[in-house]
């Protein structure tokens, strides 16, 4: 029964935690290249009670009396764990006019310098620092294929669909573009940046010829207002749920305390 | 709990960020040269709930990791380089930059400034000044006699003086100059931009050369404000504005479930 306190009272956390997610994700329901975090649950057994050792988990035996792994995925015991990722779909295009705006068409992030090492972005408004460097609204350097791409002063610069920043006749550089293999292999550092997750392999480099962008156009979050709202509801109604578990087990526990003794005595 | 409510806080802070600036575009729907502005938000920090290298169910050491964001910052307002629509006045001192580029103006402080607003008039010398009194830069005096002022879509600048048989003179040439990041100009009021390191060095240039826009006499440029387009995003904002309140309002729900675990 104690049991059944702590089972429901990660169920409670978990959804706790699934709200503070989607609260986060329509806040940024207007950010540029935004990515939205998913939030997925597992179950994950008690601590120490990992297959085929430890100690058994409550009700349940094997054959032999002793703990029975198979079933510890769908044992009772089992926590409710969260696990977060970032949703690398597209968001859609909304025209801006300004020629350093860049929207990526199809798979693709920017990389961005910044003192920890490379950050990923789709969020292209970029503007010029005062060495006349292309940097994000944060200032930090955008990469091309060289380097930070940097414009001479006195020269207009145009970007090309395939990512190629010239200034008249000559070229300045390429923007690059990186894609993760996963959606495990980033996560969010904020400022519309992502960064390698730590111990997963860095995003590989897209093939010049597979770069699309599109200036002029900024791309906006990837949240879904209704989907975000369903979910909401969901968290809501399970943690409700979780609470009434907690509430019944709280009252056999009083009803085992207070009232056995009486019928036994 | 209270983190997401934080959190919505911070989104509603910022749709409220965004109406301001869609009242300041409706309030200049009518001012000429006039660009639209937005606002641009990014999402703020996030924090690794998960402690790391936990155990999963499996026994295997999990990837898994919680990441909870903070919210949304607004971090500047955008300005919008669509060109406004066009409205023919029949004032021979009205110009339209037809693409891309700027008028210069010398400022009562010695700066350049650089508009898109071509609602020139004469000062009492007769050089032809902005709205506000700013001189046209490069300076052009249009002389006593002149009874006609034409300009060219490259910007030339003549005048056919009284009594003169229809014969055009030149008395000067007018300058656009373009910027490499026309948004990161700062904004001086009386529709007159400054440039800043953000902007780029200004690259003067001939009107109707590649890349320029050529002067169009006798019409304004109004603003680019479109009154549906940000009747449609006052829509949105208060809508996204609502969608975070409600984050709100179910945070308050849980807490008060939560109060109920013992009754």
């Amino acid at each position: 029964m104690l049991q059944s306190l702590r089972v429901s009272e990660s169920g409670l956390i978990g959804q706790q935690q699934k709200l503070e997610i989607i609260a986060n994700n329509l806040a940024n329901v207007d950010t540029p290249g935004f990515r939205r975090i998913l939030s997925t649950f597992e179950a994950q057994a008690p601590p120490g009670t990992g297959p085929g050792g430890g100690r058994p988990v409550i009700g349940v035996q094997n054959a032999a009396g002793g703990p029975s792994p198979n079933l510890n995925q769908l044992l009772p015991g089992n926590l409710l764990r969260m696990n977060t990722a970032v949703d690398l779909r597209p968001g859609s295009m909304r025209a801006t006019g300004n020629p350093l705006d860049l929207a990526i068409e199809g798979e693709g992030f920017f990389v961005v310098q910044t003192p920890q090492g490379e950050a990923y972005t789709r969020n292209g408004s970029f503007t010029l620092d005062p060495e006349g460097r292309l940097v994000t609204r944060d200032g930090l350097p955008v990469l091309g294929e060289g380097g930070p791409v940097e414009v001479p002063p006195g020269q207009l610069v145009e970007i090309a669909s395939d990512g190629t920043v010239r200034a008249g006749a000559s070229e300045l550089g390429r923007l690059k573009l990186v894609q993760p293999a996963s959606r495990a292999d980033v996560v969010p550092a904020g400022s519309t940046l992502l960064v390698r997750a730590q111990g997963r392999p860095a995003p590989r480099t897209i093939a010049p010829e597979r770069v699309r962008m599109q200036a002029g156009f900024l791309e906006t979050s990837n949240t879904n207002p209704v989907s975000e709202l369903v979910q909401m509801i969901r968290a809501q109604r399970i943690f409700e749920a979780g609470q009434r578990v907690l509430t019944s087990a709280d009252e056999t526990l009083r009803r085992a305390v207070t009232d056995l003794p009486k019928v036994n005595g | 709990m209270l983190r997401s409510m934080s959190t919505a806080a911070s989104g509603m802070h910022a749709q409220q960020a965004r109406i301001d600036a869609i009242a300041n575009n409706l309030a200049n729907v009518n001012t000429t040269g006039f660009k639209r502005s937005r606002m641009e938000f990014q999402d703020l920090l996030y924090e690794n709930l998960a402690p790391s290298g936990a155990q999963r169910a499996d026994g295997q050491t999990a990837p898994t990791r919680v990441e909870v964001g903070h919210g949304v910052r607004v971090v500047s307002s955008v300005r919008i380089q669509t060109e406004g629509r066009i409205e023919v006045t029949e004032n021979e001192l009205d110009m339209v930059i037809q693409g891309d580029g700027f008028f210069q103006v010398q400022l009562p402080d010695g700066n350049i400034g650089y508009t898109r607003d071509g609602s020139f008039k004469l000062d009492r010398d007769r050089n032809i000044v902005t709205s506000s009194g700013f001189l046209l830069e490069p300076a052009i005096n249009v002389p006593e006699d002149a009874v006609e002022i034409g300009i060219s879509s490259d910007g030339q600048v003549d005048v056919i003086l009284a009594g003169d048989s229809g014969n055009a003179q030149s008395i000067g040439q007018i300058q656009l100059v373009r910027f490499n990041n026309p948004a990161g100009m700062a904004q001086q009021g009386q529709n007159i931009l400054l440039a800043t390191p953000n902007s780029g060095v200004p690259v003067p240039g001939t009107p109707g050369e590649l890349g320029y826009g050529s002067i169009f006499q006798g019409a304004l440029e109004k603003s680019n404000v479109d009154v549906a387009t940000e009747l449609v995003d006052m829509i949105t904002a208060q809508r996204a504005y609502e969608l975070n309140s409600r984050a709100i309002q179910t945070a308050d729900d849980m807490l008060q479930t939560v109060n109920q675990i013992r009754r």
